[in-house]
């Protein structure tokens, strides 16, 4: 639970921020001058603030529309993502965020409507189709929707731009306001998984995978378009016969006609970060198996990476077409 | 005594806790409670210790460039590893706290040099939480929610130079408020206003030396590495590939030496590519 939020001068009397602050029970509340102040110092130790991160309320300036990370986007033309908050409710392992910031508090960007004025211009200038939109890259989309609201408030701009695309990334099986919606035909969920066993290690605080399938099940029944991620694809020495199971799993539970796309990716860091993240857990055993270092990445090395997607390829043939399976790698 | 300090895991002898007081009234109650020795030959700044218990103590006068050389000269004499929690004592004044109430600073204000510092990681369950601005003169608090004090800020500034943000704190007990003036503040009360207080710091030590403990696991070079430092000679950046590599060993294999590959080496490089080897040749192996 949130014990203390530090609201900049700014938005103090933000209607956003007085809703938010409600969904707390007597926090301390700190005002700063600007979120930089406390968000991501040198000094900061993430692993110890991800004990009891702190909730920070702020106004985001500027750059509330970028270009997608290579190797992010699906088949548009043309990716964008948008963060209208910096880091997760979740510990996953893998996780880069961990090795972005060295503050593990929660940044919530109250002012939505600059967020939702500066896609509308992205889309009106890139001819409003082939596009998609993406949620979720620098926290998780869903997770923190019943304090934001922010899914909710986003949905009807992207109802009025059928050729434009809308992707929430996420774990969380907090499924509203999806869940009590019409669906919204270029509105994607798209949910990371991988096999249970793994996630069990490497998901932490994160719903199960179980957890996480029912939600899907839940959603498709309701007719939201769904994404499946396999990104990052963990290798084990077991990894096929455990990525079997949960395809199967999918398959089984999941009608193909409610997959709108499904991407993998291998694990993969730029060099620093993969330092960063192993300082901060050399107890781990995800950093202590062999990983190979090319170019400025590190990672499973091209064959584990080539092999993986091939399987996975390859189990998902019979269920999707091949247009829907998308590789995202990071390039070099 | 509130509670049995033999409680505590002695097993560690250096200091994991480093206590920066303005005041020798402040300070005497901790001196009592954790049994802690003047230590001589130092004119400088008074320094105490209990190297059993891992506690040392300086006192540093009052104001900022006293807090921040105290800190610094501690630091120094101590040789307080990066994992050493830093804690910075002591009275404070405010407009609307009750006298005699603990509170952690967890936003910590220089008006004079627009510094601003979010220090330590926050107890809320134990203590109440608060805004801290450091001046450099005694003056009464205006506003609600705000402790007035002299060393926070200098403090602050430098102990984060030798531990990390979230080990750094500043606990502060109200002296005087808008009711009761500063100038009935004396050595008895002082000593008093501290002596209350050593129940709550006691349970908030607990869960200080528990992050200390914890960041010490992460950060310790395991003991290994010097006995394999002493046989070859290693540059820097190869000091730190076998620091790291040795980590993942100790993941792996965490009761297997790396003796043997050592021996089978004739320079720091083979010692690392043994390892290496050693470590590629691992399955993934989750279960």
């Amino acid at each position: 639970m949130i014990d203390t939020i530090f609201i900049e001068r700014g938005v103090v009397n933000h209607s956003r921020t007085q809703s938010i602050k409600s969904k707390f029970k007597n926090p301390t509340i700190i005002e700063v001058d600007r979120y930089q102040e406390i968000f991501n110092k040198r000094s900061q130790n993430f692993r110890i603030q991800k004990q009891n991160p702190a909730l920070i309320l702020a106004k985001k300036h500027d750059n509330f529309v970028l270009p997608a990370p290579s190797g992010f986007g699906l088949a548009s033309t043309r990716n964008f993502y948008f963060s209208h908050m910096y880091n997760c409710i979740y510990d996953c392992r893998y996780c880069f965020l961990q090795g972005m910031y060295s503050s593990a508090n929660y940044v919530i960007f109250v002012n939505f409507e600059d967020f939702f004025d500066e896609i509308e211009q992205s889309i009106q200038a890139n001819g409003a189709k082939d596009l998609t939109f993406f949620s979720g890259y620098d926290c998780d989309s869903l997770a923190f929707e019943n304090i934001t609201g922010f899914a909710e408030s986003i949905l009807p701009l992207f109802k009025s731009y059928p050729k434009v695309d809308l992707e929430f990334r996420t774990k969380s099986v907090q499924l509203e306001p999806l869940k009590s919606g019409l669906p919204i035909a270029n509105c994607i969920v798209a949910f990371s998984l991988m096999p249970e066993e793994l996630a069990k290690r490497l998901d932490k605080k994160a719903p199960s995978i179980k957890r996480r399938i029912n939600a899907i099940e839940k959603l498709a029944a309701r007719g939201w378009p769904i994404g499946l991620r396999f990104d990052p694809l963990i290798y084990s020495k077991d990894w096929k016969q455990l990525y079997k199971g949960l395809l199967m799993e999918i398959m089984h539970r999941v009608p193909r006609e409610a997959i709108h796309s499904i991407s993998h990716g291998p694990l993969r860091y730029p060099k620093k970060m993969y330092q960063d993240i192993t300082k901060l857990y050399p107890e781990e055993l995800l950093f202590s198996l062999p990983m190979s270092e090319n170019n400025s990445y590190v990672d499973y090395g091209v064959d584990v990476e080539n092999e993986m997607a091939e399987f996975l390829i390859k189990n998902l043939k019979n269920y999707v077409e091949e247009e829907k399976i998308f590789q995202c790698v990071v390039q070099a | 005594m509130v509670s049995d300090r033999s409680k505590v895991d002695v097993s560690n002898v250096e200091p994991t806790v480093c206590w920066v007081v303005a005041l020798k009234s402040e300070a005497k109650p901790i001196i009592s409670y954790f049994e802690l020795d003047h230590q001589s030959g130092n004119n400088i700044f008074p320094i105490y210790r209990n190297d059993k218990l891992g506690h040392s103590l300086i006192i540093s006068g009052v104001g900022q460039i006293n807090a921040a050389a105290a800190t610094t000269y501690l630091a120094s004499e101590s040789d307080a590893p990066p994992w050493a929690a830093w804690i910075n004592l002591g009275i404070a004044g405010s407009m609307d706290g009750e006298i005699g109430k603990l509170y952690q600073g967890i936003k910590v204000i220089n008006p004079t040099k627009e510094k601003v510092f979010f220090p330590g990681y926050r107890f809320s369950k134990i203590v109440s939480l608060a805004e801290i601005q450091t001046l450099d003169y005694p003056a009464p608090v205006k506003k609600n929610g705000v402790l007035h004090d002299m060393e926070a800020s200098g403090f602050i500034d430098f102990a984060t130079r030798f531990s990390c943000n979230e080990l750094v704190f500043s606990f502060k007990v109200v002296s005087d408020n808008s009711e009761q003036d500063m100038k009935l503040i004396d050595k008895r009360m002082v000593n008093s206003l501290i002596g209350n207080r050593l129940q709550q710091l006691d349970a908030l030590l607990d869960k200080i030396i528990t992050l200390s403990k914890l960041e010490k696991q992460r950060l310790q070079i395991p003991d290994e590495v010097e006995e394999v430092f002493k046989q070859f000679h290693f540059s820097v950046t190869r000091r730190n590939q076998l620091i790291q590599k040795l980590r993942k060993w100790k993941i792996q294999f965490p009761n297997r030496s790396i003796s043997h590959l050592v021996k089978e080496a004739k320079t720091a490089a083979d010692v690392i590519r043994n390892i290496d080897d050693a470590l590629t040749d691992l399955k993934f192996d989750w279960t």
